[in-house]
């Protein structure tokens, strides 16, 4: 393999590479209605069916009508909507916050879409009204809307408006058999079968993949006659993305331009299906290396190779997701999440990378859009010459790919009950999500819960500061407190309250689900459901979790640190003076604010005593979710990451003692320390994290680190790095991931806009444009901590 | 070991001190008076009060707090009059904002060591270790240096000292015990300016490179200062001199003008003009008159 790697190291951008991504920066997104009409004509027609095969109806009705095009210089094609990143509007998912929000979506202050004065028209004339009350969104606020907002400045409950997403399919399975052979298999169960609800389950299957296969046909059409008006190596693309789009339609793959090309069907298939965030393909460098070396015996060069994978790269880019307004502030410019991992280990515990993973490195040394969220997994064994190239790729900015942790993560899934197999064989979803594959739905993003909001419920006797209003149990006021245990106490009992108030609102929104949005087509690719002609969302999977956010152990470790020396110990300040500070956000008080911010110490700067405090309330919290199910049965697990939701959160959380002002963000990530507070390097604020239990975080955690170019400027820093890289392994830290940025350059993106449009930035667990992000989260990132500089 | 040194740094991740990730420890004490000392703290072995102005909020506490009215609220700060000052720590105890500061710690070689020991998966992966500087570890606190250094040896730690080797021979020779790699400083070589700039005569240490490169292979370090060591001549008769040493290899310092904050700190006024940094094809040029010579030069 040494001399193919070197190949692909040198190999350039082909000039087709170059047109293509020229076309894929960011333009003025639109706001697509076409399958919001289809889809509530389908239901009009078939008002009596089981919404079952309601949904698989419509499916295969939009993959007949919706409307395609094809790129003439594309040799992966196809696209959910016409328009690439399209946000499409879907009504089973909710209608009642687009009416309310349709006509601020093209000047909201994230992720903006513009509205045709024509399908605004269309939406109220003809969509809106048959939904009311049908949709997910009024079914959850029929059920449970009361005590979601009940418990809203703690606890932001997820999925309430879309569907789940959030898994990684088998794409092995859909390699393998493609569409027409699933449609065979689904009729042959329906007719063995004598449960009426099985029955249907599988003739949804197979109607869902009438769908694909004439998806499949459909582009196959187009791209010949597309053929007839090009010339050259155009003509010669199209007539071979035709020939395979016709092929993968009644067969399973052969070669890897078509499992490319099957892969990316997939995944334009399960968006339409679901219309929600976060399908993930996994190891791909596994999944494909069989269908890529048939290719090479039957002549494929890597740089043919090379160039079909980067039109695959830029495809994953075409796809966004339209969230409501405070959806897209705490998931900022649109982690929609194709996770693509690469390396890691093979079952019997040698390292899995190959030449498809140093290919794929290469890819992304070209693309450099948001999309794929590449990471890769690193273990104790991983070679030398992986770290290099994943260093050099790092070194570009981008904050890919993302480091995961072989050697704390399989243990950590373990022991939440997965097979040491399956554990081997562990992907990402999403951001940083840990997952099977191809057989779990992880349900990852259930809730987040904002622990820094429940500590200051305890400070104020449940007394939210900043409206007054009771939402937390009375559990006293910081006054009537005098010892820091006795605070402990209290704040142990408001997590408590939430907690509990939380975990039946997950179980409804999780069982409405199953309601209202089966998913044969994704059930198909997800392993036990066709087995068990069982649907995922209602627990057909082999694996069933739920994740829930802790949000943020930095602030809790910060404040309680704050708390206990300044208070309690050395009691410079009296909890009287504090409490008013703190209610008063600081003001006339900047002294108090001055000594919470130097004279305490703080989490990240490998100090024992405060970083246990960050320890103890995640394991407290992480314990007291693994004595829940939810109600697909399966376990609820912690993540500690917050996509961008330190900024909303933030927002409605007064003064904290860390001296952190109202209003102001929470740290980042998920486990880094507060933006600029963590001082004495990169090594302590691993051995920091290192501390926290890597295994009460399976639900995925998330460390932000920067460097500053400068660092991999030379040889030495390069090997640096990868010491770097090995430490983390070595300290069992589940995840990192790197922004290589100036600070001044930042800046002067925000300046001018208009002349960074390309520069991507790690948010937390995914990449963006940075020029498409809020001024607060702009200013956030801008804030962290930058190592490797004099 | 309870003999205590006064450390004025401990720089974790610090890449810039030797191969691989390394943690250098700071002494205080330092015969020689550079003008351009980027770590002028590390000049005097004595504990001082710095005031850091981008922390003060100016709310006084410290004014009230000294005893000895060592202190004094001027328009732009606080003005520290420091012969009168006992360093009592009273002003840096009562201020809120760590604007008041000890510039130092006097710590056990243990205490130090529990600090190293954080870092050693680091510096295994990196090939990195610890790195004693100063100030000049061969100096004032030579004997804390050595205790320290052997306790690290102790540990299976790779060691290096940055130093000026303006210390006596014997003492060098007990440091060569215990040190794995040498740093070593040549600033200027004309002695003339040297004694001019430095404040001491450079024949000592040349003398000690001269030793020291025939058991030791060296890294010879030669910080770019506009108007004091960066022209052409002094790269010139520094590499003329380097290149008969039998196993030594350079590295040249770029100017970093963000050292004057530290002088702030103090209360003194940076000696050094206001200079700008070199570019990197004034860089490049003297690399290239160093390696023309056919002397190993670090990039």
């Amino acid at each position: 393999m040494g001399r193919e790697k070197d190949v692909v190291e040198s190999l350039c951008m082909t000039p087709r590479i170059e047109r293509l991504k020229s076309r894929a920066l960011v333009k003025e997104r639109f706001v697509s209605i076409e399958q919001a009409k289809i889809i509530t004509k389908c239901y009009q027609e078939h008002e009596g069916e089981p919404v079952e095969k309601k949904r698989a109806l419509s499916f295969r009705e939009a993959c007949r009508k919706m409307e395609i095009a094809i790129d003439p210089d594309e040799l992966i094609v196809g696209n959910r909507t016409k328009e690439p990143r399209a946000g499409v509007i879907f009504p089973e998912g909710g209608l009642t916050w687009v009416e309310k929000e349709i006509d601020t979506l093209a000047t909201r202050k994230q992720d903006r879409f513009t509205v045709r004065p024509e399908d605004r028209e269309c939406f109220f004339n003809e969509i809106l009204e048959y939904w009311r009350g049908r949709t997910l969104e009024d079914r959850v606020e029929e059920e449970a809307g009361e005590e979601i907002s009940a418990i809203g400045s703690v606890v932001k409950i997820n999925q309430t408006d879309h569907a789940q997403g959030h898994i990684c399919p088998n794409s092995h399975t859909w390699l393998e058999k493609g569409p027409a052979k699933l449609r065979e298999e689904a009729e042959e169960k329906k007719k063995m079968e004598s449960s009426p609800e099985k029955k249907l389950f599988y003739e949804c299957v197979a109607l869902c993949m009438e769908g694909a296969m004439d998806f499949m046909l459909r582009y196959a059409d187009l791209a010949e006659k597309m053929a007839e008006q090009c010339e050259g190596e155009q003509k010669e693309g199209l007539l071979k993305a035709a020939e395979n789009c016709r092929n993968l339609a009644r067969r399973p793959a052969r070669g890897y331009h078509e499992a490319l090309q099957s892969v990316w069907f997939l995944f334009v298939l399960l968006h339409m299906e679901s219309n929600a965030s976060s399908f993930s393909p996994g190891r791909m460098d596994q999944t494909l290396l069989p269908y890529f070396e048939e290719s090479v015996k039957e002549g494929m060069t890597l740089e043919q190779a090379l160039e079909l994978t980067e039109c695959l790269w830029l495809k994953f880019n075409q796809v966004v997701y339209l969230r409501n307004e405070m959806g897209a502030r705490y998931f900022a410019g649109f982690p929609i999440g194709f996770n693509l991992a690469v390396g890691g280990q093979h079952t019997d515990g040698s390292d899995a990378s190959n030449i498809l993973s140093f290919l794929f490195l290469k890819a992304q040394s070209h693309i450099r859009l948001p999309q794929p969220n590449l990471s890769v997994r690193l273990h104790k064994n991983t070679p030398k010459d992986l770290l290099r190239a994943v260093t050099k790729v790092i070194a570009l900015g981008g904050g890919m790919p993302q480091i995961f942790n072989d050697e704390s993560i399989i243990p950590a899934l373990e022991r939440q009950g997965v097979s040491h197999e399956d554990a081997m064989d562990y992907a990402i979803v999403g951001c940083v999500e840990l997952t099977t594959q191809g057989n779990n739905l992880g349900w990852s993003d259930a809730a987040m819960f904002n622990m820094v909001k429940a500590l200051e419920l305890a400070l104020n006797n449940g007394i939210c500061m900043m409206t007054g209003k009771q939402m937390g149990p009375q559990t006293g006021y910081l006054t009537d407190f005098n010892s820091f245990e006795k605070f402990e106490e209290a704040f142990k009992k408001q997590v408590d309250y939430f907690i509990d108030k939380m975990m039946p609102v997950t179980r409804i929104v999780d069982h409405l689900h199953a309601e209202v949005l089966p998913s044969a087509f994704l059930s198909s690719v997800i392993d036990d459901c066709m087995e068990n002609g069982t649907d995922v969302t209602a627990g057909g999977a082999k694996y069933n979790f739920s994740g829930i956010q802790l949000i943020q152990v930095a602030n809790i470790a910060d404040s309680l640190a704050a708390l206990k020396t300044l208070v309690f110990d050395e009691k410079r300040i009296s909890r009287q003076r504090l409490l008013e500070a703190l209610k008063n956000d600081f003001e006339g008080e900047e002294n108090i604010r001055k000594m919470l911010l130097e004279r305490a110490p703080k989490y990240g700067n490998d100090i024992d005593w405060v970083d246990q405090l960050a320890v103890k309330w995640h394991k407290y919290f992480a314990e007291r979710l693994e004595t829940f199910r939810n109600v697909r049965g399966g376990r609820v697990q912690t993540g500690l990451y917050t996509v961008s939701a330190h900024v909303p959160m933030g927002l409605n959380i007064a003064a904290t003692p860390d001296g952190r002002k109202a209003g102001s963000p929470l740290a980042d990530g998920g486990v880094s320390a507060v933006y600029g507070r963590d001082k004495f390097g990169p090594t302590a604020l691993l051995n920091s994290v290192s501390k926290l239990h890597s295994e009460l975080g399976s639900n995925g955690t998330l460390l932000n680190m920067k460097f500053l170019p400068e660092f991999f400027e030379t040889e030495e820093g390069i090997d640096n790095f990868c010491a770097i890289l090995q430490t983390i392994v070595e300290l069992k830290i589940n995840h990192c991931q790197i922004n290589v940025v100036r600070k001044e350059d930042l800046l002067a993106a925000k300046e001018n806009p208009e002349q960074f449009s390309g520069l991507t930035i790690r948010v937390a667990g995914y990449t963006a444009f940075f020029v498409e992000l809020a001024d607060d989260l702009q200013d956030e990132i801008i804030a962290r901590t930058a190592f490797g500089g004099e | 070991m309870s003999e205590k040194g006064l450390v004025f740094d401990i720089k974790r991740f610090a890449v810039h001190d030797g191969k691989g990730i390394r943690t250098t420890v700071f002494l205080k004490g330092c015969p020689l008076r550079c003008a351009w000392c980027h770590n002028p703290e590390g000049m005097v072995n004595k504990r001082k009060v710095w005031w850091v102005q981008k922390n003060c909020i100016g709310c006084g506490n410290c004014i009230r707090s000294c005893s000895r009215e060592a202190l004094r609220a001027e328009p732009e700060g606080i003005h520290r009059v420091e012969e009168r000052c006992i360093g009592c720590g009273a002003c840096v105890d009562v201020c809120p904002a760590g604007a008041m500061r000890w510039d130092s710690s006097w710590m056990t070689v243990e205490e130090v060591m529990e600090i190293l020991r954080r870092d050693r998966i680091a510096y295994e992966k990196s090939g990195g270790g610890i790195t004693v500087s100063g100030g000049e570890p061969t100096g004032e606190q030579a004997g804390f240096a050595l205790a320290l250094l052997a306790e690290c040896k102790k540990e299976g730690f790779r060691t290096s000292i940055e130093s000026s080797l303006y210390t006596n021979p014997e003492v060098l020779e007990q440091f060569e015990e215990v040190v794995d790699d040498f740093i070593v400083d040549i600033k200027i070589f004309d002695s003339r300016r040297h004694k001019e700039a430095a404040g001491v005569d450079n024949q000592l240490i040349l003398d000690n490179i001269w030793d020291l490169a025939s058991r030791h292979a060296l890294l010879i370090r030669t910080p770019m200062i506009p108007g004091y060591t960066s022209d052409l001549a002094n790269i010139q008769a520094i590499g003329e001199f380097v290149k008969k040493l039998p196993n030594a290899r350079m590295e040249l310092l770029n100017f970093n003008p963000l050292y004057s904050q530290k002088y702030h700190y103090q209360g003194r006024e940076p000696v050094c003009p206001q200079a700008e940094k070199l570019s990197n094809e004034e860089m490049e040029q003297r690399r290239q008159i160093l390696e023309r010579m056919g002397i190993s030069v670090v990039r």
